[in-house]
This record gives C-alpha cells, sequence and structure tokens, in this order.
C-alpha cells in the first residue's frame, strides 16, 4: 500500500522521537524499530475496507495532535491511582504516559531466577535480547492481514513491563501493570512481554485508565509465551476517558499442557478494540478466554478474538457478555481456527449482547475455521433486551425501573465476574462496574 | 381498603375481566375461587400494574386512592404484595441482593432508615426459618432452580419480610405438599392483623381450612358469579364450578 499522509504524519513523528526512545544508542534496537516502522507504513492504520476491522473506525485518530504522537504526552501528572487499583494485592508497577513512575509503584523482589523488568530500563541497559521484545513476534503474527498497530508499536513504545519466570516457579501475588494518561490527546505505545518458564505460574493484571473526560490514544501489546505446564491469568481492565481511544492487541502463545486464562473488560473509552491472539501450539494447551464492555453515549467497543488450535488435544472456551445503552455500539467477532494437526479439539464460544436502549446496536461475529475432521466446535450468540417479567417481578416488590434494571444488568454480565481469572482483580472490576451502573445519564457522554 | 368497581380488563385486545365489583376492607381476608382461564391471575396482574394488561373500564381505589395512576414500584412501596402463581426466575440475582434492594426501597419510601447488611440478614434468617427456607436457598438466584414448592414458599418469604398492607396470594398452595401447606399457611395467618387484607385465590379448600376466609367469591369468565361465606367454599368442593357458572353476580 502506499504511504498515506497518516503515515506519513506517524513516520515524521517516529523521527523525531526516534533519538530519544528508550535503547535509542543500541544499534539492534534502532533497526528493529526502524523495521517496524517500515511494515507500519506499508500497511498503513487499518480501515473498514480491511477484514477484521468492518464494524470499527479508527479515523478518530485522525484528529491527534502530531506532537502528541511521538508520545510526549504532557498533561498534568494523574497524580492519583484510583483506590481500587492501589489496593489491590500485586506488586504494583505504575507508568504515566508511558514513563515509569516509582512514586506509584510498589513492588519488591521476586523470588531468585524471576526477571521483572521495567522495559524502558531494560532496553538502555545493554540489553542482549532485543529480538525478542521487539522483533515481530505473536502481536505481528498474521491470520487477519492487518497487524499494523502492533508494528507501530514495536517502532515506538517507551515502556512496559518484562516478566520473565523460570520453569517451575509459582508467584504468590499477581502482577498489576498500569497504565495512566494524564492528557487531553497525544498518543502512547505500552508494551508488556511475558515469558513464561516451564511448569511456572504468574498473574497479571493490566489496567489502562484515563482521566473522565480525557482524550488520546493507547495502542498496546502483549507478547506472551507460556512454555509447556505452564500457566497464566490475565485480566485486562479498560477505563479511560470519555474521548479516547484505545487499541489493544493481546497475544499468547501456549505450549503443551499450558494454560491461559484471561478476560478483557472495558468500562470507558470512545473507540476501544481489544484483540486477543492465541496460539494453542502443544497438545493438551487449553485457554479460556472472556470479556465483554458496559457502553453507554456514543461509544464504540469492539472485542475480536483469534484462536488457533495449531495442535492435538487442544481445548478453547470463550464467554463474551456485552451491554450498550443509548447509542453505544459493541462488537464481538471470535474466530476459531482449528489447523489440520488439531485432531481431537474441542472449542466452545458463547457471545451474548444486552441492548438496553432502541439506539444500541452489537454486532456479534462468530466464525469457525475448522481444517480437522475429528473435533468438536460450538458457539452460541444472541442478541437481547431486559427480560420483562423478570423486570416487573422486581418492580412489584417495590424496586424502582432504574434499580431494576441495574440489577437485570449486573445478572447479565454475571458470568463475567464468575469466570474472572485474579480473584485480586475482583474488588477492581466489581467497582468499576457498579460505577458503570451507578453513572449518570449525562455523565461525561 | 380495596374497592374495585365494575373492573374491565382486556390481554391482547381479547376481554378477559367482565365488569368485577368487589370491596376488601382492613382486617379481612377474601377468597376467590374459579375454574381455569376465568381471569383469577388476570385480575391480580391488574392490580400489581403488569404490562399488557389494559384496562378498558371501571375503577379501584386503594387506601383512597386511584390505582391506576401509581407506578408498579409504587403500588408495592403503598403496602401491595402479590405472591405469583409462577414467580419467576431471574438468573444472576441473589435472593438475599434481591430481597435487601426491595426491603431498603420500601423503608426509603416510608421514611424509614435503610437496613444495613446485618441487620438485614438477622431478619432474613430469622424469617426464614419460620418458613423452613434454608439459607442455601437465600443464597441462590431468585428462584432459579427452586423446585415448584421452594419457589411457593420464596413469594411467602418475600412476603414476610416486606409485612404488605394488601396482600394477593395466587394459587401460593398449588405446588405445595401438605406439610408445606401448613408452613405456608401459619406464615400467612401470621401475617393477619387488623389493619391488613388479604385476597386469596386457590383452588382448594384445604387451603382455607387453615387461612379462613370472611367472604369467598366465585369468578367466572371474567365476572363474579357467587359470593358468600367461608361455607361457599365447602359447598364448592363437593358440587364444582358448574352449578354456578350461570348465575349472576350477587357480591
Ligand atoms: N397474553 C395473553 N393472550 C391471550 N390470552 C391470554 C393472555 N394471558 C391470559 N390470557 C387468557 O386469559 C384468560 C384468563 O387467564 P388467567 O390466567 O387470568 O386465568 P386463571 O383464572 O388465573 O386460571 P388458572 O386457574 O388456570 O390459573 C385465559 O383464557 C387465558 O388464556
Ligand atoms: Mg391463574
Amino acid at each position: 500500500m502506499v504511504a498515506t499522509i497518516e503515515t506519513e504524519r506517524f513516520s515524521r513523528a517516529f523521527a523525531t522521537a526516534s533519538g530519544e526512545l528508550p535503547g535509542h544508542g543500541n544499534a539492534e534496537i534502532a533497526r528493529l524499530r526502524e523495521a517496524a516502522m517500515a511494515r507500519f507504513a506499508s500497511t498503513g492504520l487499518p480501515n473498514r475496507r480491511d477484514e477484521g476491522w468492518r464494524y470499527t473506525d479508527l479515523r478518530r485518530l485522525e484528529r491527534l495532535d502530531p506532537a502528541g504522537l511521538a508520545g510526549r504526552v504532557d498533561g498534568e501528572a494523574a497524580g492519583a491511582l484510583p483506590e481500587s487499583l492501589a489496593s489491590l494485592d500485586a506488586e504494583r508497577i505504575v507508568f504515566v504516559d508511558s514513563r515509569y513512575e516509582a512514586a506509584l509503584s510498589a513492588h519488591g523482589a521476586l523470588p531468585k531466577g524471576a526477571r521483572l523488568d521495567v522495559l524502558s530500563a531494560h532496553l538502555g541497559n545493554g540489553c542482549d535480547d532485543a529480538d525478542s521484545i521487539l522483533g515481530p513476534g505473536l502481536a505481528e503474527w498474521n491470520g487477519a492481514g492487518q497487524e499494523g498497530l502492533a508494528a507501530l508499536n514495536t517502532a515506538m513504545t517507551r515502556d512496559g513491563v518484562l516478566l520473565e519466570l523460570p520453569p517451575g516457579m509459582k508467584l504468590d501475588r499477581p502482577i498489576l501493570v498500569v497504565h495512566l494518561l494524564s492528557g487531553e490527546a497525544g498518543a502512547i505505545h505500552p508494551r508488556n512481554v511475558l515469558r513464561i518458564g516451564a511448569g511456572a505460574e504468574a498473574a497479571l493484571v493490566e489496567a489502562f485508565v484515563g482521566r473522565p473526560g480525557g482524550a488520546g490514544w493507547t495502542n498496546t501489546v502483549l507478547e506472551g509465551s507460556i512454555e509447556p505446564g505452564g500457566r497464566v491469568r490475565h485480566v485486562a481492565m479498560i477505563r479511560h476517558g470519555a474521548n479516547a481511544v484505545h487499541t489493544g492487541r493481546m497475544t499468547m502463545e501456549v505450549g503443551r499442557g499450558a494454560n491461559y486464562a484471561a478476560q478483557a473488560i472495558t468500562l470507558g473509552g470512545r473507540v476501544v478494540r481489544n484483540e486477543f491472539v492465541v496460539r494453542l501450539s502443544g497438545p493438551g494447551a487449553e485457554c479460556g478466554l472472556s470479556g465483554g464492555a458496559l457502553a453507554h453515549g456514543r461509544r464504540h467497543v469492539d472485542h475480536t478474538t483469534e484462536i488457533t488450535h495449531a495442535a492435538p488435544h487442544t481445548e478453547s472456551e470463550q464467554v463474551f457478555r456485552n451491554v450498550a445503552d443509548d447509542n453505544a455500539r459493541t462488537v464481538f467477532q471470535g474466530r476459531v481456527v482449528v489447523e489440520p494437526d488439531a485432531q481431537k479439539t474441542n472449542a466452545r464460544q458463547s457471545s451474548r449482547s444486552l441492548l438496553l436502549s432502541p439506539g444500541a446496536e452489537a454486532q456479534n461475529k462468530p466464525e469457525l475455521r475448522i481444517f480437522a475432521d475429528d473435533v468438536k466446535c460450538s458457539h452460541g450468540a444472541t442478541v437481547g433486551d431486559l427480560d420483562r417479567d423478570a423486570l416487573f417481578y422486581l418492580r412489584a416488590r417495590g424496586i424502582d425501573e432504574a434499580e431494576a434494571r441495574a440489577l437485570l444488568t449486573r445478572a447479565f454480565v454475571a458470568d463475567l465476574l464468575t469466570s474472572l481469572p485474579v480473584e485480586a482483580a475482583r474488588a477492581a472490576v466489581e467497582e468499576a462496574v457498579d460505577d458503570w451502573l451507578r453513572r449518570t445519564a449525562n455523565e461525561d457522554g | 381498603m380495596l374497592s374495585i368497581r365494575d373492573l374491565r380488563a382486556e390481554v391482547d385486545g381479547k376481554d378477559i375481566l367482565n365488569g368485577i365489583s368487589l370491596d376488601l376492607a382492613a382486617g379481612e381476608v377474601h377468597a376467590v375461587m374459579g375454574p381455569n382461564g376465568s381471569g383469577k391471575s388476570t385480575l391480580s396482574y391488574v392490580l400489581a400494574g403488569r404490562d399488557g394488561y389494559e384496562v378498558t373500564g371501571g375503577s379501584v381505589t386503594y387506601d383512597g386512592r386511584d390505582l391506576f395512576g401509581m407506578e408498579v414500584e409504587e403500588r408495592a412501596v403503598a403496602g401491595i404484595f402479590l405472591a405469583f402463581q409462577y414467580p419467576v426466575e431471574i438468573p444472576g440475582v441473589s435472593n438475599l441482593t434481591f430481597l435487601k434492594t426491595a426491603v431498603n426501597a420500601i423503608r426509603k419510601a416510608r421514611g424509614e432508615t435503610e437496613l444495613d447488611a446485618l441487620d438485614f440478614l438477622k431478619l432474613a434468617r430469622a424469617k426464614a426459618s419460620a418458613l423452613e427456607m434454608s439459607d442455601a436457598l437465600l443464597q441462590r438466584a431468585v428462584n432459579e432452580g427452586f423446585s415448584g414448592g421452594e419457589k411457593k414458599r420464596n413469594e411467602i418469604f418475600q412476603m414476610a419480610m416486606l409485612e404488605p398492607r394488601l396482600a394477593i396470594l395466587d394459587e401460593t398452595d398449588s405446588g405445595l405438599d401438605i406439610d408445606a401447606l401448613k408452613t405456608v399457611a401459619d406464615g400467612v395467618n401470621a401475617l393477619r392483623s387488623p389493619d391488613r387484607a388479604m385476597l386469596v385465590i386457590t383452588h382448594y379448600q384445604r387451603l382455607l381450612d387453615y387461612i379462613v376466609p370472611d367472604r369467598v367469591h366465585v369468578l367466572s369468565a371474567g365476572r363474579i358469579v357467587k359470593s358468600g361465606d367461608a361455607g361457599l367454599a365447602r359447598e364448592l368442593e363437593a358440587q364444582g364450578y358448574a352449578a354456578f357458572a350461570g348465575e349472576t353476580a350477587s357480591a
């Protein structure tokens, strides 16, 4: 594709920033970033003609402040960490505008052999594994054909965490990584990298938080791999401001007998796209994905998954629940690919959408691509409104209509709270859900 | 307390209630009996305010207020309680959460302070144990997977918690075993008081042995075709409804 004006803006931003991005003095890192920028320039931003992007429009990004594209987001310091995150029992690493913020972080030493690095420091200090951090990994691995955003992240990323666990190590506490966006505009490209050794276990909570009315763009990547028998539990919570754009690509390679359980839940942001890309690469690998959105106003939230069963006896389960009020739109696209070798696999998918007002819309697009014959795949998708009989029953007990609707809406997303993979995140997720249910109609629109 | 005058109502364009008149005073218990499809549940839904039940004539006043000027939840807050013939299952909402929300909504509307979690739980446990309802049932989602009898017991449990002034019990006895019937009837009788009234819809004399009514009305094709004292129920049990179907109202 010819470089459009859009990609030229990004290339200029990259040229401006490249002299001060973490690891800029390292020739290997510079080469990797430039190669990634070239890949992005050849594809550009996804648009609605691209398969997989039919429902989601990123044109809002054209309005971003050009200076902000280089990652200089100069809002006043975010300062306050939401209380529910501050009190979450975890090793906490906080970034404000994609810069490590020691004052808000609280993490101790991990057991010997484990590594929890702040990415900017890791890239800056004689980094010798740049290729596995900034190489075109699974995030750019390409089923849908459009991974320009992940390439852009590689070129522009400033910070995030690197978590590496040796075989057999099981962490007691989850790792909480918070990315706060303080400004009104600008773009950040956080990147978290997970390498989990054989039989090792970790829990990761990612929180992307913006100011209530905040704008700006967060374009994030998670690159992860789990060696045989390992286990990762992961929650990504998106709570941006009303005008923010969020694109996230969470990828995991799951080895033999390993297990990946993840949930992405979106409660804020004007346009949000969360992608899960999971490759079940060893026999017996399993993954459970869940997630969804609570969206109101004119928000648009898209959860798109792609699970590839690449080995026999692999299992996947997906549970997605979306709620749309006012004129909001939700999208769920769930693709399951079963490769020819992946006999005896089992893939289940359930997506349900709740529409709370006549102007709300929901898309559900399950997609099975099966190239093996001995497999069990199922999916169920529904779109509906609140159960009128239940509403009457609650009101007949004195509960006013607004509260009855909130109770039933919370019940609708109960499946997500049930399948929440990281127990320590429960209070934070519940609070976010309750805040959404209690929102006032005109609140940050 | 409740005054129904020539009430007419339709569902989906079909006339179901064809002029019902009935007066229920504080302290009284009236029974409503009648064949399947005669309009008993329709009457109860119209009184509770369910959508789709369109009032086409007549009036109902409750404590002197026009009932049809009140929203569903306003009626409940004002003390009207309907024990459903078919209680609704609400997956994902626990029985306790539901009831705490209801109790506090009603207390708030009455200007009383809301109960905190502990006081509420104490009250709920006490009322539940009087009705021999297990803790497990309290924790489960509202009516979800409850047996027929458990659902009915849950209705009476809710009634005990909400302490209504006007209780409408729609076939609360059906689906209950003999022991449960006694427990539930005791629960209902415990609420009988000079300032409460009850409308008890039933097919069976047995419930009325426990909850003795002041009046019995026979409903047929959307009209009250006969009214009498508690003896009328026994007559019905012996003769069936056919004998009354042709008679005209004498409420
Ligand atoms: N939604 C509806 N559409 C059409 N007819 C309806 C509808 N709901 C109720 N009816 C009809 O209204 C009539 C009265 O029903 P209702 O449930 O009030 O009877 P009932 O006296 O409570 O009977 P039962 O003893 O079986 O509970 C029945 O003929 C029923 O089929
Ligand atoms: Mg009935």
